[in-house]
């Protein structure tokens, strides 16, 4: 692996194991970090989260990285993927553990 | 070969036509470009009638579906639709379902890659005693999908159509026949699905389509769905999912219910499971201008990363972006990889999806 | 026929008033009394206001050896104070023919955040009176102690909709000829808790609330209103003066949400539609809403939606207005201090105005009487008038009042009580879901105990019931999300449906309601949130579970599971709470409310609900589920359906006296007993078996059932009812069911079998 794509991959696993490990345990997922893909819909189709599904998801965000999510921004919120941006993007450059 | 029942109504309207599993499919009316256009910005109608359609009453539905399909068909409450799939025995992707309990009577909508008639074939010969039909060849299907979906819908069907909630059906009449309609959608707008008897469908889709141009809107083919779905990271079972086959690799494991005793195919999916999941599929894009296509090899490094399955232009990215099946350790949005070679041009994993389109911001229960 | 029943007293406590003509005065004006809440608990950066009482007016005072309660219970007898002296009522000469029911929300959350404190520093107490104190009931049995209301109490907890629905049940009982009288309203404490929650929800506003307009956001409150409700026929025989006439109640329940609205406003159409029903008006009678009206962008949008739905193109001319810009959302109070504002405003001739409204939100497009009061309009639609209230748990509800003036013509009798049979039963207990399960633990030498050890307890033994039920039921029902009472009130009711035969297609659940009764209002979501947020220093770090501390979530989640959308409430009722229920809901389908309603109860283990001495000693505490479908007898004859009982009589009485735990004596169990067996027009002798603590005092063996499947404190007595049932079946006999609690009630209730099927 390229030493870049390790360091990406540094900053952003230990986001996604938390935002994993966290909506499982807040929402009561049925599932294990491992069947979570990233990718998948949060809202809507996918895991079929609700809109206080969606506030838990935000404090738990917010709590953890202390990042603010705006009440209108839903496009953060619709996979873990784009959550993770969201928190690289606002911590830019430092270092982000939970 | 089995016909669309819309057939003379859309090769009126200039569309072409291709066979794809042994049954014809409207592919395109226009270019690429006005049918991405009219789905975002106003309303496409299009031909979904290569989907094949069940028909069960409800009191066997349950028994007989649930042992078939991944997910939990019993929780399936009614005038809900459930997303899932059916398997093979080795647990690999043979068709995408939806299940609606619709009242007295359970439907499946089934997008398939294996042949129509081991799909028939397969649910008749489990259902055919519990009373189940197969109304593939006597019902035609419309997709009514657009930012404007919902407009058209409720001049055709009435206001109270506004009120139904993302995955699920409702009953309406359309000259006297009872027609189904669904809300789903896999293009990130408004998504609609109408079940018509063959006999009115011409009727209803001239209908539907008047008012579709009302709202700026046109027809389209099952050619650009493709694209409207890779951009919304909606699964699409004729592009990575016949390329990937497996579900776990392709991120499907919330369309199945791990709780459930059995279904077809789960034994080898939860093997694959315990063993843990070597190859993911991810979201990728390169520059403007660059191409990428199916079957490209992305490197990390000197190593061979993965493969891209399915690609597209993204209009709203301004470039092509696809998705690529990569093995789990590098399967990372943000990470950098090379197309062909460790010095090919660059690729860029994504996070999905990509896009905000403009339906999101559209209330209709508030309507 | 039924009875009419009007207002004869009313009391209300608020910032905008601790006295009704200062009440008046301010609500009449639209001043805003919402302040800023200064608490050093809370944390700086989150400034909001809230319409705060401050000082209490001097109240009746409880006896000495009664333990300190609640603001809430300060707030409620001050209010029950003031009306009962303008009713001018003596419950004491009345006996069982005067009730109370008082709704909360929050109740004494106060206190209970005191008790997690201490157990956190491990100092916890778990006495008789520390969990007396901590009980939603405390406050109901405050008022039958001080006022002597000796007939049937309860306390409504179905959130922000409890005042309003608190009124209804008072009228109802009256309807039914339980009571002659009742002392029905609301009452609900400010606390940072709830608070903290609602901030979770971003439902607060930056400054004063303004329903309807901009900016968006609700400013809490707190206080109390309590309505006399009178027998129309009682009060002219007595001379007393006429406030105003309860005309008809309905609620719904929205099954989409544990906390937002059903944005396109059906649910809560459902429940105004449903009161015009019971009032037997047309909707051009209306001539104003008095709003929910919270301020948060989902409520009002909703409920403006909700209007136009019920009253289509004449919403546009129809006053709406809301008094929370007033004096805040007084949650549990709320219902009950808006149709008091009504009321008096009425009598004022002034049209109750929207305060701090400046511009109309998106969406919202009504008359909503901005700003200033104008003149009532004077005309025959100005004399009735609709007051809704909305709740977490989709709990809906709406009454119909009319002015006083309304009540003097003689208007057209309502329809004769219906008739209430059981049609099905659905149990779970520590031996599974299921009647076999429930057989098999009747027949075994008693219950399989686990230990248990909640936090700040001494560790005891109890039946729980396991966490995997029965897989299939598990996967059918998708008990994986909810919590532990969530999922065996589910299962418990889906039983009883599958038990009478009910095949829950949207249109048939859509007329199915719920009553839940719960002993002490404890849950799991309480026991997690409340900790957190003291541990946290008042910093929220979860707000998924806030919703589901409100002690209606439990009903909430039943609903929404099941997609049932009838004639809901949930209740505390102390011990045997899911008996109470049944008797509360065979009044409900009385006054055709609706004509299938689930009435039953659920017991979980939780830190603050257990581990209190027990009344009986011996029983080891045990969880369980049980819900009875009642049906109304036409109904059930209609769909060729079966009756496994019919309730042929039904009496309750509260012992109005001594200590704050103290039972009823032998005497008042025997004679509600004994009024029970008279409404069924039969006599001791001619029972075939008995129940609870009546059947030895009327010489029968009680059916006693908690040696063999420990004790289930709500759950309890419908068991033993239950089990009569089954070892009765088929059903030649008749059956008493009783009980009488350390909350001071005692009821009784008869089951014939005057309609079998085929009959």
């Amino acid at each position: 692996m390229t030493p870049e794509n390790q360091q990406l991959i540094d900053a952003r696993k230990p986001i996604i194991d938390h935002l994993k490990v966290e909506l499982i345990k807040r929402l009561n997922l049925p599932l294990e970090p491992a069947d979570i893909h990233e990718d998948v819909a949060l809202l809507g189709s996918g895991l079929g989260l609700d809109s206080l599904d969606a506030l838990e998801i935000v404090l738990c965000v917010e709590n953890a990285f202390q990042v603010t999510i705006a009440d209108n921004n839903i496009a953060v919120l619709r996979s873990i993927n784009t959550l993770v941006d969201f928190v690289l993007e606002q911590k830019k450059g430092g270092v982000v553990t939970p | 070969m089995r016909m669309t029942p819309l057939h003379d109504f859309f090769e009126k309207a200039g569309a072409r036509f291709q066979e794809r599993n042994g049954v014809e499919t409207v592919t395109a009316v226009s270019t690429p470009e006005i049918e991405y256009g009219l789905v975002r910005d106003a309303v496409a109608l299009s031909d979904a009638s290569y989907m094949q359609v069940f028909r069960i009453p409800e009191a066997g539905a349950v028994d007989i579906l649930d042992p078939l399909l991944a997910g939990n068909v019993a929780r399936t409450r009614f005038g809900r639709l459930l997303h899932t799939f059916l398997a093979d025995d080795e647990g690999f992707l043979a068709a995408d379902c939806y299940v609606a309990n619709n009242d007295d009577e359970f439907l499946l909508i089934c997008e398939s890659i294996v042949d129509d008639s081991a799909v028939r074939h397969l649910f008749m010969e489990s259902g055919r005693e519990a009373g189940m039909e197969d109304l593939t060849e006597t019902y035609a299907m419309l997709s009514l999908d657009g930012y404007k979906a919902w407009a058209v819908a409720k001049e055709v069907f009435g206001a109270d159509i506004l009120g139904l909630p993302y995955l699920s059906v409702e009953n309406c009449t359309f000259g006297g026949e009872k027609v189904r309609l669904f809300r789903s959608g896999k293009t990130s707008e408004f998504g609609y699905l109408i079940l018509v008897p063959c006999g009115k469908a011409a009727e209803l889709a001239a209908v539907l389509a008047t008012a579709v141009e009302k709202q700026g809107g046109g027809l389209c083919g099952a050619a650009i769905h493709n694209d409207l779905r890779l951009e919304g990271r909606f699964f699409n079972i004729f592009s990575e999912g016949a390329v990937v086959r497996d579900p776990l690799s392709l991120g499907l494991q919330w369309m199945i219910d791990f709780d459930k005793p059995a279904f077809r195919g789960g034994e080898a999916i939860r093997q694959r499971r315990a063993d843990g999941v070597r190859k993911k599929i991810v979201g990728v894009r390169v520059a403007p201008g660059q191409a990428l296509a199916q079957g490209m090899s992305l490197f990390d490094g000197g190593e061979e990363a993965g493969q891209v399955v399915t690609a597209c232009m993204s209009h709203v990215l301004g470039c092509r972006m696809g998705l690529a099946l990569l093995n789990a350790e590098v399967a990372y949005a943000s990470l950098r990889f090379h197309l062909g070679a460790a010095n090919g041009p660059e690729v860029t994993a994504i996070a999905m999806p990509p896009i905000m389109p403009k339906s999101l911001s559209v209330k209709l229960d508030e309507m | 026929m039924r009875p009419r029943v009007v207002v004869t007293g009313l009391g209300v406590v608020s910032s905008a008033g601790v006295d009704r003509q200062a009440f008046l005065e301010t609500v009449a004006a639209g001043r805003s009394c919402l302040t800023q809440v200064n608490d050093p608990r809370y944390q700086p950066s989150l400034r909001v206001m809230a319409g705060l009482v401050g000082k209490l007016p001097q109240v009746p005072g409880l006896p000495p050896d009664w333990p300190a309660l609640d603001r809430f219970v300060q707030l409620a007898l001050a209010a029950a104070d003031q009306a009962l002296r303008q009713a001018g009522v003596a419950p004491a000469g009345m006996g069982c023919r005067m009730g109370a029911v008082l709704g909360t929300c929050s109740g004494p959350t106060t206190l209970i955040e005191e008790f997690y404190q201490a157990a956190l520093d491990g100092k916890a107490e778990l006495s008789d009176g520390q969990a007396f104190r901590m009980s939603y009931g405390s406050a109901v049995r405050a008022l039958a102690r001080v006022f002597s209301i000796g007939g049937f109490t309860s306390t409504v907890t179905t959130a922000c909709s409890a005042g309003i629905t608190a009124i209804g049940t008072g009228a109802d009982l009256i309807r039914s000829g339980l009571c002659d009288a009742v002392l029905a309203g609301g009452a609900d404490a400010y606390n940072i808790s709830t608070q903290i929650g609602f901030d979770g929800l971003k439902a607060p506003s930056d400054g004063p609330s303004a329903p309807f307009s901009k900016p968006t956001g609700l400013c809490l409150g707190e206080g109390s209103a309590f309505f006399v409700l009178e027998r129309f026929d009682c009060v002219k025989q007595r001379g007393g003066s006429i406030l105003a006439e309860v005309l008809g109640f309905g609620t719904s329940n929205d099954a989409i949400h544990c906390s937002s609205p059903d944005a396109s406003g059906t649910g809560q159409s459902l429940a105004v539609v449903r009161s015009l029903e019971d009032a037997g008006l047309d909707r051009d009678r209306v001539g104003y809403v008095n709003a929910h009206g919270t301020g948060t962008l989902a409520n009002d949008k909703a409920e403006t939606k909700a209007i136009r739905r019920v009253f289509g193109d004449k919403a546009a001319r129809l006053p709406v207005s809301s008094q929370k810009a007033v004096f805040g959302h007084t949650l549990g109070a709320a219902g009950a201090l808006e149709a008091a504002a009504t009321v008096l405003c009425h009598e004022k001739g002034v049209l109750p105005p929207t305060a701090n409204f400046t511009e109309a939100r998106e969406g919202c497009d009504l008359d909503y009487v901005a700003k200033a009061g104008r003149p009532w309009p004077d005309d025959s639609r100005g004399h009735v008038w609709i007051k809704e209230s909305f709740a977490f748990g989709g709990h809906d509800a709406s009454l119909v009042l009319g002015a006083a003036q309304s009540a003097e013509p003689d208007r057209s009798s309502p329809l004769p009580l219906a008739r209430v049979c059981i049609a099905g039963i659905g149990l779970v207990t520590s031996a599974g879901a299921g009647r076999e399960a429930f057989l098999r633990l009747l027949s075994s030498s008693g219950p399989t105990l686990s230990e248990c050890a909640p936090p700040g307890h001494v560790p005891f033994r109890a039946a729980l019931v396991p966490d995997e039920l029965d897989p299939a039921l598990e996967r059918r029902l998708g008990l994986r999300r909810m919590d532990k009472a969530g999922a065996l009130g589910t299962v418990a009711a889906h039983l009883a449906l599958v038990d009478a035969g009910i095949v829950l297609r949207p249109d048939v659940a859509a007329g199915v309601g719920l009553y839940l009764g719960h002993s002490s209002a404890s849950n799991a979501a309480e026991a997690s949130f409340v900790p957190d947020l003291l541990r946290n220093g008042y910093v929220l770090q979860s707000v998924a579970e806030f919703p589901f501390v409100v002690p209606n979530a439990t009903a909430g989640t039943i609903c929404r599971s099941l997609g049932l959308r009838g004639h809901n409430a949930a209740f505390c009722f102390g011990d045997g709470a899911g008996l109470m229920s049944v008797l509360a809901g065979a009044v409900a389908i009385q006054n055709r409310h609706t004509s299938m309603l689930l009435a039953g109860a659920v017991d979980v283990l939780t830190q603050r609900g257990w581990g209190v001495p027990l009344p009986d000693g011996g029983q080891a505490p045990a969880e369980g589920a049980v819900f009875f479908l009642l049906e109304e007898e036409e109904h059930l004859r209609q769909r060729g359906g079966r009756s496994l009982g019919h309730i042929g009589g039904l009496a309750v009485a509260t012992h109005a006296g001594g200590s704050w735990s103290q039972r009823p004596a032998a005497d008042t169990v025997r004679s509600v007993a004994e009024l029970a067996l008279r409404q069924a027009g039969m006599d001791a002798a001619a029972l075939g078996a008995a129940c609870g603590p009546a059947a030895s005092l009327l010489g029968h063996v009680t059916l006693g059932v908690a040696s063999r499947m420990g004790l289930a404190q709500a759950c309890d007595p419908l068991f033993e009812l239950a089990s009569g049932l089954f070892a009765s079946s088929p059903f030649p006999r008749t059956l008493l069911g009783s009980l009488s609690t350390r909350q001071g009630l005692t009821a009784s209730v008869i089951l014939d079998s005057l309609f079998q099927e085929g009959s």
